[in-house]
């Protein structure tokens, strides 16, 4: 039995928008030196401060 | 290995046998032992007591060239390629240095071109029959002498002369040594009483025969070597198509038209001249035409101490030590500084990386001694300098050098900043080591060298007052000569099992199938008679799913046996329903295509030395380990992702072909080989349009499209000439995004911010904290 999926690709419009963001992100996180993964704690301590 | 002792002893039994060919007999050759070393040759003169090697005989050549005609070093292959494509032999292109088909890191002699392996067994693959290459290779076993004896080289041109013969097809040693003689005589015009030739042996990988070593002058111009048997001298077969392989010295076959008082003043030529015109060096040629006739056993091989060795030559030429120190050792270090850069620009034109690892420490040997040169004798010269003087010189021989000068420059402009640097930690370590009173051994000196780079003349000049040993270079580098061929571990005995047919192969998109259980083995493996499982290999993670409804833990390859991993027990001989996780192999065979596609992106924006070392492809992520020398910048990585998406775009076709070796690497080039050497005579072609050609047992999409977006996810210099890039694509690419994406609307969320003005704010925010820190 033989199987294919068609998946459906984003665009490529989609693709350099959610880029755009990580870019910003990736800004971001460097402005602090933390991971990407931790700005959100990060900037919560900053704020508790 | 074979040992070649052993071997001569073997062979001497019978020296018409291995050694006597017509030839001898048409001209009244007669065989002698050296009175000197002992030896065996062939001689025209009756009353000859030695061989002609240099150690027997002092070269009679410097300044009395042997041959009627000077001829330059390309006028010297000119007229070699002429001999013998008048003579039926067809001249193949130069293979590249950096060796890609078989476990060496560089191509150490002609003949290499040839080798290919099967399973491990050798055997030789000739895109000609008979054939001639002017083979640049590289050797780093012998720098000490470099530039010291007038005839050692780490980089140098073995044209070589191969020939397959089966009895009835091609030649054997009787019309080779009529062909060797007469290039001798006819082509270059030396006299045949000049010509000794002596009985050596070739021991190779898993080969050997015996061979004639073609002496002149005391010097040896060439080694014809005749491959004609498999095994070892234990335990051999003769081979069925036994093989012919010349080694004819370039370098020497110049030197001696020259008769100039080395080989590097003919070789290097031009670049020669440019070398003492910058360096401001004053070369007194009669000196060296004294000196050179005796320099030639200053071999450091086999002279352990060369301050008794050079005391030795000047006894010889009624002089003291210190004035040969005073007139050769800036002219020695200019010669070597000729071979070193001769040898990275062919390295690094071929993809060769200096590093601090494998084959690329043996060339960071050669550039950093060759630093440590200018440094010693104040000389302003760039080393690339050099390197442009030789693709100038070369450019009739190797018209494709010059078209990678300017990656070359910049790999050599990268190390000399290293070697800067490096020095720096040099001086802290003598200052701590003199404050601690300690000294270095040979043994620290080693060390150092291959853990920091630090070549031991720096410690010298750093002020520490040590004996740099002879054969320093030596040592360090023979620990890089030869890389590794990986040993299977057997855990399994499958020879009585039949191959298990490859389902995968004839279709990557097949996810259930039936198929009955050959052999169960303990703890739940099992042996089906077909598969469509992918086994753990080539980068590629295993296939994951179910065996009648039991979880498949694993899968793995022994020979052309694929075992299953079972979470329970299974009856032997059943039929039973198997099922692939799906999602997860589409998944993993994105990954798979999509590391084809980043490493043709790489070779496109990085450059054509970018080579894999090593990669993985898994459900979650894939990555690549390239030879790179220097971590990516921001740029760099933006371009290489846009390139990899635009091949995606281009919706390229994946093809699949199985080819003969040989004419796989005549169609696409060694640039197949990104995974390493492939030890089979077919090869699984993995085409990508006409991007990337790679020999390949993974599973792949069908067409690029259908990799979807490919999202480089970060990249890191992992080892000295390694970049690691990891990278995701499909809906993988897309969930990593999506993932960034939540994280960017939280923290904008969270600042009360648009999603664009989060660095702004966080930076603000940021600023803010640290003035409160301060106040506090």
């Amino acid at each position: 039995m033989e199987k294919e999926e068609e998946k459906e690709m984003i665009t490529k419009k989609e693709f350099q928008e959610l880029k755009q963001k990580e870019k910003w992100l990736k800004e971001a996180a460097k402005i602090v030196s933390t991971r990407e993964e931790d700005l959100l704690k990060t900037i919560e301590r900053f704020q508790k401060d | 290995m074979i040992n070649k002792t052993e071997l001569m002893k073997q062979l001497r039994k019978n020296p018409d046998r291995y050694w006597k060919v017509k030839l001898f007999e048409k001209k009244g050759f007669v065989r002698k032992q050296c009175k000197h070393c002992g030896k065996f040759f062939w001689t025209l003169v009756e009353n000859q007591e030695t061989c002609n090697d240099a150690s027997c005989k002092p070269y009679n050549f410097i300044g009395k060239p042997l041959t009627k005609k000077k001829l330059t070093y390309i006028e010297t292959w000119e007229t070699i390629r002429k001999f013998f494509e008048k003579n039926g032999h067809e001249t193949l292109n130069r293979y590249p240095v950096v060796c890609r088909w078989f476990p060496l890191y560089f191509t150490i002699a002609g003949i290499v071109d040839f080798y290919r392996l099967n399973d491990s067994e050798l055997s030789f693959e000739f895109p000609a029959n008979p054939s001639i290459v002017n083979q640049v290779v590289l050797r780093f076993n012998d720098i000490p002498n470099v530039g010291i004896n007038g005839k050692s080289y780490s980089c140098f041109s073995m044209v070589n002369q191969q020939n397959l013969y089966d009895g009835k097809k091609g030649y054997w040693k009787d019309k080779c040594m009529d062909l060797d003689f007469e290039l001798l005589t006819k082509a270059f015009g030396i006299k045949e009483k000049e010509i000794n030739f002596i009985e050596d042996a070739w021991v190779g990988p898993s080969a050997f025969g015996s061979s004639l070593e073609s002496h002149v002058g005391g010097i040896e111009l060439s080694n014809s070597v005749f491959t004609e048997f498999v095994g070892t001298p234990d335990n051999y077969k003769e081979m069925k198509e036994k093989v012919i392989d010349v080694g004819i010295g370039l370098e020497r076959f110049a030197w001696i038209t020259q008769g100039t008082p080395t080989s590097y003043d003919v070789t290097f030529g031009d670049v020669m001249k440019k070398l003492i015109k910058e360096s401001g060096v004053e070369y007194d040629k009669k000196f060296f035409e004294r000196y050179s006739i005796f320099s030639g056993s200053l071999n450091v091989d086999e002279v352990q101490d060369m301050k008794l060795a050079r005391i030795w030559v000047a006894n010889q030429l009624k002089t003291t030590p210190e004035e040969i120190e005073n007139k050769v050792a800036a002219i020695e270090a200019l010669y070597a500084i000729a071979d070193h850069t001769k040898n990275l620009m062919f390295a690094l034109a071929d993809g060769g990386i200096p590093s601090n690892t494998g084959g690329g420490h043996n060339l960071r040997v050669v550039l950093r001694r060759s630093l440590s040169f200018l440094e010693k004798f104040n000389w302003n010269f760039k080393l690339f300098d050099a390197v442009q003087w030789h693709a100038e010189f070369l450019k009739k021989m190797f018209p494709e050098v010059p078209d990678k000068l300017k990656e070359i420059e910049k790999i050599i402009s990268i190390e000399e900043n290293r070697y800067k640097q490096s020095k720096e930690r040099t001086k802290r370590i003598v200052e701590t080591l003199k404050k601690e009173n300690k000294t270095l051994s040979e043994e620290d000196l080693v060390k150092y060298y291959d853990s920091e780079g630090i070549p031991p003349e720096e410690f010298v000049e750093a002020g520490m007052n040590i004996e740099i040993p002879a054969r320093f270079y030596s040592q360090v580098t023979a620990r890089h000569v030869q890389g590794k061929i990986t040993e299977e571990k057997i855990q399994f005995d499958v020879s009585k099992i039949a191959d298990t047919e490859l389902l995968y192969y004839k279709n990557a998109y097949l996810f259930d199938f039936k198929a009955k259980v050959l052999k169960v083995f303990p703890d739940n493996w099992i042996v089906l008679d077909k598969t469509a499982f992918y086994p753990l290999g080539g980068g590629q993670t295993f296939d994951t799913g179910s065996i009648d409804g039991i979880k498949v833990l694993e899968v793995i390859r022994i020979h052309n046996v694929i075992l299953h991993k079972l979470e329970k027990p299974i009856k032997e001989g059943k039929v039973v329903e198997c099922k692939i996780d799906e999602e997860r192999r589409l998944r993993i065979m994105r990954h798979h295509t999509a590391t084809h596609i980043i490493l043709a992106a790489s070779r496109k924006v990085l450059g054509s030395h970018v080579w894999q070392s090593g990669s993985e492809k898994t459900e979650e992520k894939a990555r690549v380990d390239i030879a790179h020398f220097e971590s990516l910048t921001e740029k760099e990585m933006e371009a290489l992702e846009n390139e990899a998406n635009r091949i995606v775009e281009k919706d390229l076709p994946i093809e699949i072909n199985w080819l003969p070796r040989l004419k796989a690497e005549q169609k696409y080039g060694f640039v197949i080989y990104q995974g390493g050497v492939v030890p089979q005579k077919e090869l699984r072609i993995v085409s990508i349009g006409n991007i990337d050609h790679e020999a390949d047992g993974g599973t792949q999409v069908k067409s690029t499209k259908e990799v979807g977006f490919i999202k480089l996810v970060r990249t890191k210099r992992i080892a000295d000439g390694t970049v690691r890039l990891e990278y995701t694509a499909g809906d993988v690419a897309e969930s990593y995004l999506r993932d960034r994406e939540r994280i960017l609307q939280e923290v904008a969320q969270k600042l009360n911010v648009k999603e664009n003005e989060v660095p702004a704010a966080v930076k603000k925010l940021f600023d803010e904290w640290k003035k409160k820190k301060k106040k506090k």
